[in-house]
Parts: C-alpha cells; structure tokens; sequence
C-alpha cells in the first residue's frame, strides 16, 4: 500500500513537470476561452452550445492527456532506466502498476477537473447560468477515463507509445459506438459481423452505457442504477486489464 | 554461510531481427560469503553487468541457478539487498532528498526522515539533497545511486562499477564507504574493469572474461602465479660475481637480473649485501589483467 | 500456481465486467429512446460521431445559421436548409429549438408548409411531452390560415403546456378567428406580449398592421379618402379600438402603416 501510493505520486509529480502536459492542457484552456465567440452565433441557444462545447472539450484533453501521457508511463521507465532502481526494491509488478495507474488517474483527473471547472465558471460569469447536473456528466467521465488510464498501462507493458497511442484512440472510439455497431448488425443480419460487434460491445471497454450527455443536456432522468454501475464496473474491467498488464510485465527482461 | 550462490548462470540475449542468439554470459559459478568485499572483475562485455542484473532480477537467466541467502530471489529477499547499476538513471525532476524518500516508500520497513538525511550527509550531498536531480553531475549521480543502495541498510549490497565516472577523490571515498560498510558485518559484490580499484578492497575476486569465470580467489594469489619475473639492479658488483643466477644486462655501471622466482630474488639479494654490492630496485613484472586473460583463454 | 491464480482473475474480472454491461444494456435503452425513425444519413453521421451527437448537432446548427444567413444575404437558394435541420436533429432528437426554429425557417423562407410540418412532426415524435413543437405547429398552421389544423394543434400543446395557458387561448382564437378584427388584434397582442421570439414579434407587428390597413382601405372604399388616423377609424366604427404593442402605438399615414 505504502510503495503504490509513493508510485502513484511519484508518477504523478512527474507527469505533472511533464512538457506534453503543459502544452496539451494550455491549449485546452485557450480553446474554452475561444468558445466565447460561439456565444453570438449560436441562435439563442448559447447555454446549450457552450456546455455542450465545453464538455466535449474536457473529454477531448483528457483523452488526449492518457494517450499522450499514459502511454509513455511505462516506456520512459524502462527506456530511461530509471525503472532499474524501482523494480530491484521489495516491490510487486502488481504493486508497480497499481500506483501507475493511480498516479496516471490522479493526473489526468486533475487536468480534467481544472479544465471543467473553467467551463463551468465560463458559463456562469458570461451566460450567468449555472448546470449543477454538468457534474453527474463529470463522475461518469471519471470512470471513463479511468478505464482508459488501464488500457494505456496495458498497452505501455508490451508496445511503443505511438502503437499503444492509437490503439487507445481506438478502444476509445470502439468503447463510444459499439452499441451503434451492435444495433446495426441487428438489422443487417450477418452472424460473423453480429460476433464482431458483440465482441466490441461486450468485451471491449463500454461507454455507451455511461455516455449520458443527452439526458443531461435536457434534465431527462439518470436510472439510478448508472450511479453504481459506473464505479463497480469501471474497477472491475481495471482489475482485469491490469491482472493482463502484470503477467505480461512479470515476464519482462531489462537489459 | 555463502550469501551468494551463483551456480552455471547462463544468458542469451536474442537480437530483435534475426532471432538470433548471443551469447552475453556462458557458464558462470561463484560464491560469495558473508562479510565478505566480493569483485567481478573483467574487461567490457565480459558479462559482469549481465550477472549482476541475473541476480538482482532483472533479467530471467536461461540457465543456471541463483541463491541469495540460501534460496532463490522474491520479495522477502529483495528486502535485505541493495543494488547500485552502471551509470544509474533516476527521475530527473525529483530533488536529491525527494528521491530518497520515494524509495525509502518502495520498502516495508519505515525509514525516517533523519535517517536519509543521514545517508545524504555521508555520501556527501548534504548541500545538494534539495536541488533537482537533473543538474547532477556524473559523480552526484553516483553518489546519490549509492545512497538509494544502502537506504534500506541492507545486508547485501551489489554494485555495478561503482567507481565508474568518479575523479580520484570520489574513488577514494567510495572505496572508504565500502570499507565502512564492511566494518558494519554487510556482505559487498560489485563489479569492475580497472584492476587497482579491485586490487585495493577486494578479499576475493572472480576474473571474468567472454562469459567465463576464468579464475576464482584471492586477487593477488590469482596474479602472483602469473608473475612474469622480477627484475633486481644492482651497483657496485661486477658481471662475473653475479652470473650463477643467470644472465645478467649492463647498463652503465649498473647491472640488472632477470630472476623467474621470489626464492631465487631473496637469496640474490642476500647474496649482493653479502659481497658488498648495492640494491637499487627489485621491480616484479605482472602480466596485465588482459594478458592474463588472453593467456587464460589460449590454455583453454 | 501464481500464472493459474492471474488467469483465473483474469477471466471472472472479465465475466464480471460483461455481465455488468448485460444487465444494464437495457435499462439504458429505455431513456435514451435509441429506436427512432430510421434516418440513413444522421444515423450514419452518429455512428461516427463517437457519442459527440449532441456537440456535433451544436456545430451544424451553428452552421446552418451561418449558411442561413449568408444565403438570405445573397438572396440564394435555402433548400439544403431542410437536409441540414433533419440531420442536426438525427443527431440530437431532444434539440427542440432545432425543431421549431427550422419549422419557422423552412415556411417563412422556403415557403415549404410541407417540409416545415415533416421536421415538427419529426419533433413531436422525438418530444411527445414536449409543448412547444406542437405550438409551433399550429402557429404555422394559422399563418398559414389553415385555422381548423391550427386549432388541433393548439390544442395539443395546452395538454403539455405548464405555465401559462398561452396554447389554449390560441386555440379559442383559431375558432373565432372570421368573429371580426378585435379577436385578431387580441391575439396578436397576446402574442408580442407573451412571447420572447424576435421572429413571432415581427408577425404580431405585421398581423396587428394588417388589420388596421384593411381597415384603412375598407374606410377609403366607403368614404372615398384615407383616414386621418387610428383614432379616426376607431371612432367611425372600423376598428374596435386603438391597438398597442409593448406600449408603442402604429401611426397610418395614407396607406401606410408604422409602428
């Protein structure tokens, strides 16, 4: 407990000193002040275009903060070596990915959190209107990203940033449309695409069930249910891509 | 008590294109005991760091057996041990103390805050604990890679070329710690190309070369076997006196011998104070470590 | 025995993670009301939208209020404005204002009373509770003097209608609509005052202009010259009073009504 929590911050503070994430959450912040401009020429309808802007924004950098970031978490260690010193003390693997991934989370959702924060205060100091419900958007956003952290970490165990960058970017994009995927070999009746898109929908990470952007947007009820399901699922599929991540890192050589 | 077991390792390394198999250690066996200073000494590439990183777990090796304190290497033992390697890298953006105390969280027991302060005083980086590692030089690093290897007040205490990077003074140091760390019971293995660092500190050594232990033991005994001659000038004797022991060179009005044994050298010299001549020098001629080497592998 | 107990987590973390997914993939499904008309080019456009439909149906309205304008300036061709609220509305079926904004644009500029009921039936559709689409239906509808659908609608929307009773009052007035001018200025000033829409102002003030110079013209007819003024036409019985819009008063000038 006491080494994942010295990783996590360790990884956390070193993410933090981190160029790429300087540059990526500056141009996060510049991008929500442009969003002023989308005030005048969005028909009355500002309040909507700017939180709807805004959130996707936030989602943006912070997928943009794991890929960036998370994927290189492991491969800087190893490629730096300073991973030598780390792994040679009483340590488990299990251990050493936990407190990545914390400390990956931890990052990430402080970026994210800023960068919310400032879209929330954009909102109420130029449209003088505060969303309360923008934050139930934001919790389910966090297990989100926190599943995403784990596929970054997992990846990171066996492949380079960039190949691990953009099958992340992938999963991410298969994790918001395999329910789309899922309706569409419904109708078109093929087994070998039915299995397909059952296996992306089931086996791969899901978002589609916590994407409740709609609902927010126009005060439509949240089943309850989503409230637990979002932790218990998010933690359960990170146990299981960081058990993967583990044995595969156990069999590493450092030469 | 052997606190090292190190039994036939073997490792291959596979280059990523072809597939291929190199060899990096052949069949490698030595022991270490406790409370011992214990040296890997070898040329470039002879796989010190390759065995060294074997031991430590690093790496998996593809043959052989390792026994830290009578059993194979896991948690528990990771415990006891300290490991320093070559040319260490640490988190740049971390001062020297954050550091420290980062590792000191990566082991069971608690370590304090006085105690790494007190570790960061003797390897003489008390004024540089809160600047960050990145604007270490060579030899900070390696001091600050020192500390991190002790910080858990280890028994065992593997170090990879230790004194690689160090000016004179920095070597001496080091070499005190290491005798420092001895006085207190601990048990040290490291590894080095430069002979007189090994010479002075090591109680035993294993001279490694192409993956091979080539000989085991005491250094100087190790190289002693080896001695080529021993070259005696002497004044105040002429040529004629001196020719018993074998041919004898003039240079000027001094006279120098060859002689292939200490015996022979000792009743030389008594031999000269006898009549009345002068030693000016009695020189032994060692082969160097590679022409031991060389020499090692040809019999082979 | 370490790789065996990775393996066996490994699988029930798995197992656990999908039947998590099982058991919710229907709930969802109810709220989100996935089985919508089937709309080749939106539903395409939200499978790669990767769940962005609503951000990207923010962009196309803004689009489409950039292409809406720039083409009124040019006095150009509106017609991919119905394509473009269709899609806008694939991709977010709960943007009600796309509905009603789009039914406005697509009569009043496109002169297309089809397309404009296709894309508010399409709202009422999307937002059965909703009051304001099928209200902008009917409004449509009586623009388009088509009072006895105009009062149906109306009708349906003071169903959905919380606050005001505005529905049911434009509804009455849709029956009583050929009952003489002073119903239709009512409802005309009903409407400037009660509604914050540039766009349904603008009609209250040409509806309420309307009446008074048929009744100007009416009064010309029958005593062969313009009135002087409103008042005039009040007196003589033309109009049944002197109509206001947010406290301003018209002026008739020989033919021409001001506000």
């Amino acid at each position: 407990m006491k080494s994942i929590l010295g990783i996590g911050i360790n990884t956390f503070k070193e993410g933090l000193r981190d160029k790429t994430l300087l540059s990526v959450s500056i141009s996060g912040f510049l991008l929500i002040a442009a969003s002023r401009i989308l005030v005048p020429i969005s028909i009355g309808e500002s309040y909507r275009v700017i939180t709807d802007f805004g959130l996707a924004l936030v989602e943006v950098f912070s997928v943009l903060l794991t890929i960036f970031i998370g994927t290189r978490i492991l491969y800087d260690e190893i490629e730096r070596k300073t991973i030598y010193t780390v792994v040679t003390k009483p340590v488990r693997i299990s251990e050493f990915l936990i407190g990545k991934l914390f400390g990956l989370t931890l990052l990430v959702f402080s970026i994210q959190f800023l960068l919310f924060l400032t879209i929330f205060l954009f909102s109420k100091i130029y449209l003088h209107f505060v969303f309360w419900r923008v934050f139930v958007w934001f919790f389910f956003l966090f297990f989100e990203m926190l599943i995403l952290n784990g596929v970054a970490i997992l990846l990171s165990t066996f492949t380079t940033p960039i190949t691990s960058g953009l099958i992340s970017m992938l999963i991410y994009i298969i994790a918001n449309t395999s329910n789309y995927l899922k309706e569409l070999s419904q109708m078109v009746k093929l087994p070998i695409f039915t299995y397909i898109a059952n296996f992306l929908y089931y086996f791969l990470p899901n978002f589609t069930l916590t994407n409740v952007k709609t609902e927010i947007l126009y005060n439509l009820p949240i089943d309850k249910g989503l409230y637990l399901f979002a932790p218990s699922y998010s933690i359960m599929y990170v146990v299981f891509l960081l058990t993967i991540a583990t044995m595969l890192f156990e069999k590493r050589e450092f030469y | 008590m052997n606190i090292l077991e190190v039994n036939h390792l073997k490792k291959y390394y596979r280059s990523p294109f072809l597939r291929k198999r190199v060899r990096a250690v052949e069949d490698i066996s030595f022991a270490v005991k406790q409370g011992e200073i214990f040296g890997l000494l070898g040329p470039n590439g002879a796989g010190k760091t390759t065995t060294l990183k074997s031991i430590v777990g690093l790496l998996k090796p593809d043959g052989g057996e390792i026994r830290l304190f009578g059993r194979p290497l896991d948690i528990s033992r990771r415990e006891r041990i300290g490991f320093l390697p070559e040319n260490p890298y640490f988190y740049r953006h971390l001062t020297g103390y954050e550091l420290l105390s980062f590792y000191a969280h990566l082991f069971n027991k608690h370590i304090t805050a006085k105690k790494i302060k007190e570790i960061l005083e003797m390897v003489g980086l008390e004024h540089a604990m809160h600047s960050k590692v990145g604007s270490y030089s060579k030899g900070m690093l390696q001091r600050v890679g020192f500390a991190q290897a002790i910080l858990n007040d280890p028994d065992f205490i593997i170090l990879d070329e230790p004194m690689s990077g160090l000016d004179p003074i920095g070597r001496k140091e080091m070499k005190d710690w290491i005798f420092k760390l001895k006085s207190e019971g601990k048990t040290i293995l490291f590894s080095s190309h430069i002979l007189p660092d090994v010479e002075m500190i090591c109680d035993r050594v294993a001279i490694i070369y192409r993956g091979r232990v080539v000989s085991t033991g005491v250094l100087s005994e190790i190289l002693q076997e080896k001695v080529r001659f021993i070259e005696v000038t002497i004044e105040g004797l002429d040529e004629k006196t001196l020719e018993t022991f074998g041919k004898v060179f003039r240079s000027g009005d001094k006279l120098m011998l060859r002689l292939t044994s200490e015996e022979e050298k000792d009743r030389l010299v008594s031999f000269v104070i006898e009549k009345g001549g002068r030693i000016i020098s009695v020189a032994p001629y060692r082969k160097t470590l590679e022409e031991h080497f060389m020499e090692t592998l040809e019999a082979q | 025995m370490k790789k065996l107990g990775g393996f066996v987590i490994i699988i029930i973390s798995l197992f656990v993670s999908v039947l998590f997914v099982k058991s919710f993939e229907d709930r969802k499904k109810s709220f989100t009301g996935e089985k919508l008309l089937f709309f080749p080019s939106g539903k395409f456009i939200q499978g790669v939208a990767c769940g962005y439909n609503n951000f990207l149906a923010d962009l196309l309205w803004i689009r489409g209020g950039v292409y809406y304008g720039g083409q009124k300036l040019k006095h150009g061709s509106l017609e991919y404005l119905y394509h473009m609220f269709n899609v806008i509305t694939d991709l977010d079926p709960k943007f009600v204002n796309a509905y009603t904004t789009g039914g406005m644009f697509l009569f009043d500029d496109l002169h297309s009373l089809e397309m404009s009921m296709k894309l508010l039936d399409k709202g009422i559709y999307n937002n059965p509770t909703n009051w304001y689409v099928p209200f902008m239906k009917g409004f449509i509808l009586y623009l388009a003097e088509k009072y006895d659908m105009a009062y149906r609608w109306f009708m349906v929307a003071s169903l959905f209608e919380t606050k005001r009773g505005m529905a049911f009052k434009f509804a009455n007035w849709c029956l009583q609509k050929e009952k003489g001018p002073e119903m239709t200025l009512k409802f005309w000033e009903d409407l400037y005052n009660s509604t914050g829409n540039k766009w349904m102002r603008e009609k209250a003030v040409k509806g309420i202009s309307r009446v008074i110079l048929y009744a100007a013209v009416k009064y010309r007819r029958e005593k062969g010259e313009w009135p002087e003024n409103i008042v005039v036409l009040v007196k003589s019985g033309y109009l049944p009073y002197v109509p206001s819009l947010g406290g301003k008063y018209f002026i008739l000038k020989e033919g021409e009504v001001l506000w």
